[in-house]
């Protein structure tokens, strides 16, 4: 750690040669945290709103699931391969935003000014310090500026002193950091590629956050590093991102549960245990988080482990060998072990022994120092891993890692527990009349993922016209939808269920549930006893017209009928409403019709008013109504009474008659006689008598009733 | 006379009017003990479409014991329906047999009425029977009006 002396450069020009040089910035501040509100402030300083999740990686890896669940969120989600041109400034605390050390709006707006960022941030520097180190020599800063290729970053540091900063460099991070000496607050600027995976979960005190704002223009993919060339700065979100590099929040200063070694070489190893909060900076790592409190994931899932340890900063002693083990429960199949990188590539071996299910990393001759020049001290490894095949839904694996230091007792994490969902979840539509006489009918289904899983997180809906493939209707969460259909037209509809893991159903053979939109027609020549069970549509009137030659309805006062030789629309459409009424047409030969409309709800009673004598009526609804005189009621002067009732005292008769073509045909209750018919068919007509003024009460009408 | 001829001839006489004493005898003794029915009564004495159940009642008497009273109920010369009479135990004595009938409803769609007989057999146990009988209808439904025309 160096000071040099102020030279007066302006503190864009810094910022310019930060952004310059590594399009990854990461600003950092050597107190507190940012909270939400700090991020909000830091958007408005960019004149955007800041969300406060982020969406998927950003490295190029689209991943639709992980956009999903953005998008529940309310986040705008794009493939951001088609964005790679990133800019990334990761912010801790509030300082970056005080106006006494504004380096971060310089930064940012050295950002916006730049027209040329395509330098492209290396690990040059920390490269050759691991060579420098390998070879025996003292790496020192200085030395590799003098590299070729290094002015930019030579003007950078050069700025840095010119302001009076502190400056120094994170091996093994390739960061820089740049700190006020009088108010402690610090700068780095990482040179290196992304960060640790982005971690979920709500910001909070104490989390370096990653601003992740979207670039323009030209892009230029690179296998390790983002390119930036053009920005339009805009934040597009906010996530968590957990650094080594930082300051640890005070709470992440616990020591694990097994607490710290003192060893007798005098180094310390610092475990600290963020299982179950995922908040915390340190040390057993895992992704994905799994859903839920029980942390469900897919019996198939890979999961991803980090350890990391640390030689405390107050270590007496650098630690010359490290073994990390991890412990995988017998649910995880260690034949699908993949080891990823570890902070230390050169002096580690691996061993994984399927009978203890353990994975053991051996850092021989490590020499991890005490961690004061952070991260120097520090060091990781990576793996991941699935369940094994046969584990059951409800059944929980677990992993846990043990890190010692020498011979020192090992310091143990928590478990990391899961809880494996197997099962795809069920859903199938709900039950709907076979005809729907209205356009616009309501489609609601019911799904559930098996007992011990993770539950149903929605549905997507497919719908099948006339026979077609399946097409998708929608995703919803919730259990109902407003379908909109065409007259005449058959729609089959299913369900495709997902559950909180991304298990989905698997697609049905056929449809749950198949209706026709309109009631289809097929008139024989004659005269035909009608209904027309529609009240808001005039179609029906008007095609009733179109394909009729005669009508004739009936006056029930007059005790005649009203005949209508010709297609005379204005005189059906002036007619009674046609719901409850029954008409008489005579079609000709072969004429077929769909009627289409709204139709009387079929979960209330539908009163007609009769007079004296015959009258002529209509089963309302576009369903089978029973001709039970006990549910039947009638209404006169006195109390409303059954169908049963009026017939004894004299009000009407308990009987109907409908037409069949060629005779008459009674309706009775099938309950007091047998061997005629006992419902009211929808779309016909029928003759009842009453001998007072009453109005009769038709039942709503029962789906399946017989 | 010869009395080789008054004798056959006597003989014959006597047989001839043994023969018609018995036959008198018996035709006295059957015509005397025969069931004899009474007081027949049908509820309801009218019906609507819908038929229904008949009850139907009537004293049964006889010098001999009444064997079976049966109810046969028959429309257009067919029997319709067959019942058994029971004997009901009542304050003036055990003669009043008793039984129900159920009438079909009548659903014709020319608007005629179903006409009924209802025939009450005794039998007692010398094989003597007695009858009597009752007509009623079952109306048809009220007709709705022709369709247009």
């Amino acid at each position: 750690m160096r000071k040099m002396a102020a030279a007066g450069v302006p503190k864009p020009a810094a910022a310019a040669l930060m952004a310059a040089l590594t399009g990854l910035v990461l600003v950092t501040g050597c107190g507190g945290g940012l909270s939400r509100s700090d991020a909000a402030l830091f958007s408005r300083a960019l004149g955007e709103e800041v969300r406060d999740r982020n969406y998927s990686r950003i490295d190029g890896d689209f991943d639709p699931k992980q956009a999903a669940l953005a998008e529940q969120s309310g986040m705008r989600v794009e493939d951001v391969g088609q964005v790679m041109a990133g800019v990334q400034i990761a912010l801790v605390g509030n300082y970056a935003l005080d106006a006494d050390f504004p380096v971060a709006e310089e930064v940012v707006a050295a950002i916006k000014s730049s027209e040329k960022l395509n330098r492209l941030a290396t690990n040059k520097l920390e490269r050759w310090l691991l060579d420098r180190k390998k070879a025996g020599v003292p790496g020192r800063l200085k030395d590799f500026l003098e590299q070729p290729g290094q002015e930019q970053l030579e003007d950078l540091l050069k700025v840095a002193s010119d302001k009076g900063l502190e400056y120094g460099f994170f091996a093994g991070a390739g960061t820089f950091w740049f700190r006020e000496p009088k108010t402690g607050d610090y700068v780095t600027v990482t040179l290196v590629d992304l960060p640790a995976e982005p971690v979920p979960g709500e910001l909070a005190l104490g989390e370096q956050v990653m601003v992740v704002m979207e670039g323009v223009g030209q892009i230029k993919e690179h296998p390790r590093y983002q390119v930036a060339i053009d920005f339009r700065v805009t934040i597009d979100s906010v996530q968590m991102w957990r650094d080594s590099k930082a300051e640890p929040p005070p709470r992440s200063k616990a020591k694990c549960c097994n607490g710290p070694s003192s060893g007798i070489n005098g180094n310390r190893l610092e475990v600290v245990t963020l299982l179950d909060t995922n908040e915390d900076a340190n040390d057993l790592l895992f992704d994905p988080a799994g859903f839920g409190d029980a942390a469900y994931i897919a019996k198939d899932q890979v999961i991803s482990y980090t350890i990391r340890f640390e030689n405390q900063a107050d270590a007496s002693a650098a630690a010359i060998d490290v073994t990390v083990i991890a412990e995988l429960s017998p649910g995880f199949d260690l034949a699908s072990v993949l080891l990823g990188r570890s902070s230390h590539p050169d002096v580690v071996t691996t061993e994984t022994d399927d009978s203890t299910g353990t994975i053991t990393w051996f850092f021989k001759d490590i020499n991890l120092p005490p961690n004061e020049d952070r991260p120097a001290g520090a060091g990781w490894v990576k793996f991941s891993v699935q369940p094994k095949a046969n584990v059951k839904s409800g059944d929980t694996i677990w992993a846990k890692a043990a890190i010692r230091f020498d011979y020192n007792s090992p310091a143990e994490t928590d478990q990391v527990r899961y809880t494996i969902d197997s099962e795809s979840p069920t859903s199938q539509v709900d039950g709907l009349a076979p005809v729907q006489l209205s356009t616009s009918f309501p489609v609601s289904w019911t799904g559930s993922d098996e007992e011990s899983g993770s539950g149903l997180q929605g549905i997507t809906l497919l719908v099948s016209e006339d026979g077609a493939p399946f097409d998708v209707v929608g995703a919803f969460a919730d259990s109902a939808f407003q379908f909109q259909g065409e007259a005449g037209k058959s729609y089959g509809f299913v369900t495709i269920g997902v559950d909180q893991v991304g298990h989905t159903e698997s697609m049905p053979d056929i449809a749950d549930v198949t209706v026709t939109v309109g009631q289809h027609m097929s008139m024989e020549p004659g005269w035909r006893l009608i209904g027309v069970p529609v009240i808001t549509n005039k179609t029906p009137r008007e095609e009733l017209v179109r394909v009729g030659t005669r009508w004739s309805t009936w006056d029930s006062a007059a005790q005649a009928y009203q005949k209508n030789a010709g297609a005379d629309g204005q005189w059906l459409a002036n007619s009674q409403e046609l719901p409850g009424s029954g008409l008489w047409a005579n079609f000709e030969a072969g004429t077929e019709f769909y009627i289409t409309g709204d139709s009387p709800p079929a979960d209330r009673a539908f009163s007609i008013d009769l007079l004296p004598g015959w009258n002529l009526i209509a089963n309302p609804f576009a369903l089978p109504v029973p001709w039970n005189l006990d549910e039947i009621h009638v209404r006169s002067a006195g109390p409303e009474m059954t169908l049963a009732q009026a017939q004894e005292y004299g009000l009407m008769e308990d009987f109907a008659w409908g037409w069949y073509g060629q005779a008459y045909s009674l309706v009775y209750d099938s309950k007091l006689s047998s061997g005629q018919a006992a419902v009211l068919e929808p779309f016909q007509g029928y003759w009842v008598e009453a001998h007072e003024e009453v109005t009769l009460v038709l039942p709503p009408p029962t789906l399946g009733r017989d | 006379m010869n009395s080789r001829i008054l004798a056959p001839l006597g003989i014959l006489a006597g047989s001839i009017l043994v023969g018609i004493g018995i036959w008198v005898w018996v035709a006295f003794i059957a015509g005397a003990g025969a069931p004899k029915i009474s007081d027949m009564t049908v509820d309801p004495d009218a019906f609507r479409f819908t038929g229904g159940e008949l009850l139907v009642q009537a004293e049964v008497i006889g010098e001999q014991r009444v064997e079976q009273v049966e109810g046969v109920l028959s429309a257009s010369g067919a029997v319709v329906m067959r019942v058994d009479l029971q004997r009901v135990e009542t304050e003036v004595g055990d003669s009043i047999y008793s039984g129900k009938l159920l009438v079909p409803p009548n659903v014709r769609s020319d608007g005629k009425a179903i006409d009924y007989t209802l025939q009450l057999l005794a039998t007692n146990t010398a094989g003597q029977k007695s009858q009597k009988e009752t007509d009623f209808q079952v109306p048809a439904p009220s007709m709705p009006p022709a369709p247009p025309d």
